[in-house]
């Protein structure tokens, strides 16, 4: 038996006002809730409804053969209760399917992992409790922001009772091994499901490319991919679930594929569909992974440098985790709050400069006109956080 | 074009080092050296240095031709008659020149034995100009005329004429960035008649060519941006520490360079940051009232007169300056800006600007988007992340900003036209 286990990774963070200067120590309030609402609304129609139907729909007609499994941000879940809450309930109508796994991460959609063990863990237990509250589960298996892992964030995350991570299929790291196995860490008590990049991908981001061979892509020609890897154990798909409507619009077809993907999938006897917890249940652990730098799943590189490469990044960074001690004496649960909204990942995505291009459009993902300008309004509002934190 | 030979273009210019009053000698300079090695140039222009040469390029200054010689050759009195030139929605209104221009060679030859190769009698030296270089070209050999900037157009458009070889024309600036979009005065009608007769223009930045589309009916298939560049002679920079934040504006203190956007970002700024010092380098007609605006607003303590300063104090100058701000009205390039570039300097600028097409590392903002501007001159000096990152990321940007790729573009143009 082969699996397919799919992984859609949820997550909207809170965006940052263009904030000025001379607001610096006169204005505490840092979101652009305008923005975080449309976009909410947008996503909430074009993905995270018509796409959580449709997969309820599936697990239905496929009677629960259809499994899939996702991690939900806490910042997402906050903006969504916040302004469609049926969001919410759409994806608590999934999980009552029995055939929908949620995983574990960072409340914040943070690096904390990088900064500070002790925040880390207080984040992750965060996002436990919320994931508890809505779901009724508790998470087993954990996945990190934008996937990264080292060695030693295994090792912290084995710790902390989780039995297994999701991670990239590195190449540099694989050395020619297949990503479609289950693997471990070298040391601690922790199974690690690699990500299969160049099938996830194909979803992900050639979908709708009119310049790719492939293009259109049907689900009978994916499955067939698929079926060629029979004598692999299991295949991850990991994505962002906004591939769904959002980064691959409706018109591309995307959700027509998704409809037929189960059908095709499951017309070879020899495949199915597992969760990750079914899967590292179901197999067992034929080699060690072991990255000892951290590696995530972003760019050609797929290590941290969308995140932390540019001086901008560095500094941003650097000062907001200097602040932890500072922050977490005070007590104000108020403050730690927005203290943990701006550790989250995208602020620090929208300064890079790896792919900067003056007047580029390629500005999709980025609520500003250029990394400079996320610099600098991060910068206006970390610098009045410092001063109310004193 | 014959083939084994080398192209040869007449170039007329009218500043040339050492003379230098704007952003004009330098860049005239420093194309055509770089152009000097691919064709041949004879360089016309209203005065020269002998001791400053050219390698493959014939240097001719209007101040060094023999009266008597002349005459000699040209005995007859120089005039000419262009009727069409007075047609068209801007014809030429020229004090002398309604029935033609009239002067003779010793008139000519005198106006051009004045040190000053501007002054009150400008007119009169572009039409002495016209009518010494278009006599000269009559024995000279050349596949192309280049005529940079208004002054030289009359002179471009007389050759072509008489010659019939085509004509390329350079915008470095337009009467429009100068004075006032609005205005059609007898510079803008000079500049009308070069962009309605040349048969190539070149513009030293997309803004530019846009201006000549839009404020003179430029056809926009013959215009193409040829970006300005610096020598690429190497900038030493040894960073003085202060302890106050400086901006530096440097420039002419006139409506064009924006002195009244200066004056309401640092009135926005100046609460905000304590040690900081704005220095003004330059002079011209705003001059006085800037300095009057800062008096009002008690604000005299911020700002540093320099009044106009050479080569040797600009470096000086800039290598003790956090930030440099060119909120420019209208700027047809800005060389000023790649020299703070050059420095390590993070660079605010107006998107009303050509170098704000180039320097793609600078934080660029409208010059009326007062809070914009202030909010990123505010960033520059306080966040040494973004001040690392502009300043790395604009020594790339620098590396693909020189002369010998503008050159090129040219020398595209002149073989497409001879």
């Amino acid at each position: 038996m082969t699996s397919l286990c799919f992984y859609f990774q949820v997550h909207q963070p809170y965006r940052l006002k263009h904030y000025r200067f001379d607001e610096i120590g006169a204005n505490p309030f840092y979101e652009d809730h305008v923005k975080n609402e449309q976009i909410l609304h947008k996503v909430a129609d074009k993905c995270y409804l018509p796409t959580n139907a449709k997969m309820l729909d599936l697990i239905n007609r496929f009677e629960g053969r259809f499994r899939i499994s996702y991690s939900i941000s806490g910042t997402a879940l906050e903006q969504f209760a916040q302004y469609r809450p049926e969001v919410i309930d759409s994806f608590k109508a999934l999980v009552a399917t029995g055939a929908v796994e949620i995983l574990a991460e960072t409340y914040y959609h943070s690096l904390s992992v990088l900064y500070s063990p002790e925040e880390f863990r207080r984040q992750v237990q965060m996002h436990e409790d919320l994931i508890l509250k809505y779901f009724g589960q508790k998470p087993k298996i954990f996945r990190n922001t934008e996937l990264i892992y080292s060695n030693a964030i295994g090792q912290e995350v084995a710790d902390m009772g989780y039995l297994a991570q999701l991670c990239e299929g590195v190449d540099r790291i694989l050395t020619g091994r297949s990503p479609n196995k289950v693997y471990k860490h070298p040391t601690a008590e922790l199974k690690l499901l690699l990500k299969n990049y160049s099938l996830s991908d194909d979803i992900a981001f050639r979908f709708s490319d009119k310049g790719w061979a492939e293009h259109p892509l049907t689900a009978h020609k994916f499955a067939s991919w698929v079926h060629r890897n029979f004598d692999e154990r299991v295949i991850n798909l990991f994505m962002d679930y906004e591939t769904f409507g959002e980064h691959q619009w409706a018109d591309s077809g995307i959700f027509e594929f998704l409809d037929h993907l189960p059908g095709a999938i499951l017309e070879n006897p020899n495949f199915d569909f597992k969760t990750p917890s079914e899967v590292v249940a179901a197999y067992p652990v034929e080699d060690v992974y072991a990255p000892p730098f951290p590696i995530s799943w972003a760019d050609a590189e797929r290590d941290l440098s969308a995140w932390l490469d540019n001086a901008m990044q560095l500094e941003a960074v650097s000062r907001i985790y200097a602040l932890e001690q500072k922050v977490k004496e005070k007590g104000d649960d108020d403050l730690l709050k927005v203290w943990g909204k701006l550790q989250t990942s995208d602020h620090f995505y929208y300064m890079s400069t790896k792919f900067w291009s003056d007047g580029d459009v390629h500005k999709y993902f980025s609520p500003y006109d250029s990394p400079y300008d996320a610099s600098v309004f991060y910068m206006n509002v970390l610098s009045d956080f410092e001063k109310r934190i004193g | 074009m014959r083939h084994s030979e080398k192209l040869q273009v007449l170039t007329l210019g009218w500043e040339f080092p050492p003379l230098a009053t704007g952003g004009l000698g330098p860049a005239f300079y420093g194309l055509s050296k770089a152009l000097s090695t691919f064709v041949k140039l004879s360089i016309l222009l209203p005065r020269s240095e002998p001791s400053f040469k050219l390698q493959g390029a014939d240097i001719i200054g209007l101040n060094h031709l023999d009266s008597s010689e002349f005459s000699h050759f040209y005995p007859e009195v120089l005039e000419f008659t262009e009727d069409d030139w007075f047609q068209g929605p801007y014809p030429l209104h020229l004090p002398g020149w309604k029935h033609g221009l009239a002067i003779s060679p010793q008139e000519a030859l005198a106006l051009f034995n004045d040190q000053e190769v501007y002054g009150p009698n400008l007119m009169r030296k572009v039409q002495a100009y016209v009518a010494l270089c278009s006599k000269l070209a009559k024995s000279m050999q050349f596949d192309v005329i280049h005529a940079h900037d208004w002054l030289t157009y009359l002179a471009g458009i007389r050759i072509k004429a008489q010659s019939g070889k085509p004509l390329v024309i350079h915008v470095h600036s337009l009467e429009t960035d100068r004075v006032h979009p609005d205005v059609r005065n007898q510079v803008y009608q000079i500049e009308w008649q070069g962009i309605h007769r040349a048969d190539k223009i070149l513009a030293v930045s997309q803004f530019t060519r846009q201006s000549i589309i839009d404020h003179y009916q430029g056809n926009a298939s013959k215009i193409i941006a040829v970006h300005n560049a610096l020598d690429d002679s190497p900038v030493t920079v040894r960073k003085v520490r202060t302890d106050y934040k400086s901006i530096l504006f440097l420039g002419r203190v006139t409506h064009q360079k924006g002195p009244d956007t200066l004056f309401k970002v640092i009135q926005k700024l100046a609460p905000h940051v304590p040690n900081l010092k704005v220095f003004v380098a330059g002079v011209g007609d705003q001059l006085g009232h800037l300095k009057w605006q800062v008096e009002q607003a008690g604000l005299e303590e911020r700002f540093v007169f320099t009044g106009y300063i050479k080569k040797q104090q600009v470096h000086e100058i800039l290598a003790q300056s956090d930030a440099y701000f060119m909120p420019s009205v209208s700027e047809p390039f800005g060389l000023s800006a790649i020299e703070a570039a050059q420095f390590d300097i993070p660079c605010v600028i107006s998107k009303q600007s050509g170098v704000s097409e180039v320097l793609h590392n600078s934080l660029k903002a409208n010059f009326w988007d007062i809070d914009k501007l202030a909010n990123y001159l505010y960033a520059t000096l306080h966040y040494q992340g973004l001040r690392e990152t502009m300043v790395g990321l604009s020594r790339r940007d620098l590396r693909q900003i020189n002369w010998l790729q503008s050159a090129k573009q040219v020398i595209e143009v002149y073989k497409e036209l001879s």
